[in-house]
């Protein structure tokens, strides 16, 4: 046997759905006999043994970054059943990445289609937020917006202001309240024994990096919705416009420049371009 | 680059580098002489993961430890990782590059472990080939690692110490001698440590591993969970008298105690290394 038919043999073997043994029972003769030529144990430990330890190994390692990214998720899922989740999506989903922290890129939209998102709907768009905060936390260091930036543009330019999302923000919605869901998670209450049910309007949720700390917080739809315009290259003007589409305020035009005010504060947009209160790609200062 | 092996720089006394202590890394406060950072942690483009390694490469040596090169894949390496490996090197500037001495690709799938080898020519005449394009690519020589392992291979036609052996000298590089990985094959294939270390080349021992491992019916597993253990601190020690001074290194990866405790570790092996050393 070559090293490549013996690797492709192992292989086959540890991501074997249901264990070496299964494997085993399923083979057919040939592979049987490669097998036992291939592998060897001892009279108390024997080669199928010694391979369960590698396929277990492989479960494991893929489904516990799995559990530690997307712990709200689980939470929401209780157990059995996200161990179930897990387990198909090892099954269906090999790694693809050579960091481990990436192998959960596919797990949002797997959930999307999985029997899990019927019996939870809103299941995925939790799992969303939570691979959005994995992703923020390395997303690409780049020069930011500050306020001396922003006020250092004249007021005239203002209307025709257009801004870029920092690469480490993100801006979703989730028909469950993940915030309230979070703290359940935290301060580990039991996982919720019926489906939750979804709220009347969706939640609007932002995660963003503000120094080197991942934030999220929920976003009332009054500021999502503008803020959803800023993030897709509106203009100020068509933010304002966004915001005044959501209420009748006369006071909107100071809401929506304490919004800015805030967003700026929050890092969620890159510099505006011409250089100005730029800073080094990685700022090399501890968080306070 | 191939040639007469270089002499072995020394480091000291380190340890791995694991997420609970990212703030005291942040606040310089890692006080050991150097840390090893798992490679592919650090494949991100920026924030704290990267924050974090800068910090700590300000105040002390890096090493890069990679878990997922699998130089023995028989797929050839993948140059989008090793693109990612280099532009790290570029910018931590790490004391040396290691990874493992195994398999962990299938096509274009990982396996996220370090699974093992036939010790064969074949193999050998592998990983030769794939070490040469890595070393090209990353223009260094790097270090494997002698991993642990739970099966052998019946086509296998030599002891693991030879076959790490002569990798090591076909393709011109550099080992990292875990000493728990080798305790560990020692009790699951039934041999003695002691011979495995009196059978490597001395000059391209650059690095020691301590670690722990678990206990199970019929073999120890290589957890990484709790305090070095006795045998392979015994181990160590006979690896100093026979290698002299090499850095080494304490690897805790399961309940990641407080760094005080970690600490204790690693001034245990510095100790150590200084009554051997005289």
């Amino acid at each position: 046997m070559t090293l490549d038919e013996a690797q492709a043999l192992f292989w086959q073997a540890i991501t074997w759905p249901t264990g070496i043994e299964d494997f085993w029972l399923q083979a057919t003769e040939a592979t049987r006999l490669a097998f036992e030529q291939t592998f060897a144990g001892s009279p108390e430990h024997g080669a199928r043994a010694r391979l369960q330890v590698y396929a277990e190994a492989y479960f494991y390692h893929l489904a516990e970054v799995l559990r530690s990214q997307f712990p709200v998720t689980a939470w929401i899922a209780g157990e059995p059943r996200f161990h179930n989740v897990l387990t198909d999506y090892v099954l269906s989903c090999p790694s693809l990445a050579p960091d481990i922290r990436r192998y959960g890129s596919r797990f949002v939209s797997y959930l999307a289609h999985h029997t899990i998102a019927e019996h939870q709907p809103g299941i995925d768009q939790v799992a969303a937020i939570e691979w959005a905060i994995v992703a923020c936390l390395d997303a690409r260091n780049q020069p930011i917006l500050r306020p001396r930036a922003l006020a250092e543009t004249p007021i005239v330019d203002w209307p025709a202001l257009r801004f870029t999302p920092a690469e480490a923000t993100w801006l979703g919605e989730s028909v469950l309240p993940f915030a309230e869901l979070a703290r359940g998670q935290r301060t580990n209450v039991t996982s919720p024994a019926a489906p939750i049910p979804r709220l009347a309007e969706p939640e609007y949720v932002l995660v963003f990096r503000k120094g080197l700390d991942v934030r999220h917080r929920s976003l009332s739809a009054l500021e999502a919705r503008p803020l959803r315009v800023a993030f897709v290259g509106g203009s100020l003007a068509e933010i304002c416009e966004a915001a005044a589409q959501e209420t009748e305020d006369p006071a909107l035009s100071a809401q929506v420049a304490r919004w800015l005010e805030q967003w700026v504060e929050d890092e969620l947009f890159a510099d505006l371009g011409d250089g100005a209160g730029r800073e080094a790609l990685t700022d090399p200062r501890p968080t306070p | 680059m191939p040639g007469e092996t270089p002499a072995r720089p020394y480091l000291g006394h380190g340890v791995g580098l694991r997420l609970p202590h990212y703030d005291l890394a942040l606040r310089g406060q890692l006080d050991v002489d150097w840390v090893e950072a798992v490679s592919e942690n650090f494949f991100g483009e920026g924030g704290r993961p990267l924050a974090v390694l800068e910090a700590v490469r300000r105040d002390v040596p890096v090493v890069l430890h990679g878990v997922s090169l699998g130089i023995g894949s028989t797929v050839k390496p993948d140059e989008t990782y090793l693109g990612r490996l280099r532009n790290l090197c570029d910018r931590i500037e790490p004391a040396w590059v290691s990874d493992h001495l195994c398999w962990s690709r299938n096509g274009q799938h990982h396996a996220h472990d370090l699974l093992p080898l036939p010790y064969t020519e074949e193999a050998i005449a592998l990983v030769t080939r794939h070490l040469a394009i890595v070393q090209e690519a990353l223009g260094r020589r790097i270090l494997l690692e002698n991993v642990s392992s739970y099966v052998t291979y019946r086509a296998s036609e030599m002891p693991e110490w030879t076959f790490v052996s002569e990798v090591a000298r076909r393709a011109d590089c550099l080992l990292l001698v875990d000493l728990n990985n080798i305790v560990v094959a020692a009790r699951n294939f039934g041999f003695d440590p002691i011979v495995y270390l009196d059978n490597l080349p001395a000059d391209r021992v650059w690095q020691f591993h301590l670690a722990n491992h678990t206990d199970r019916e019929h073999y120890k597993l290589d957890s990484h969970r709790g305090p070095v253990p006795p045998s392979v601190w015994q181990l160590y020690q006979v690896a100093l008298e026979r290698f002299g001074a090499v850095s080494s290194l304490i690897e805790w990866d399961e309940d990641v105690p407080e760094w005080s405790i970690l600490k204790a570790e690693r001034d245990r092996a510095a100790a150590l290394a200084r009554t051997v050393g005289g």
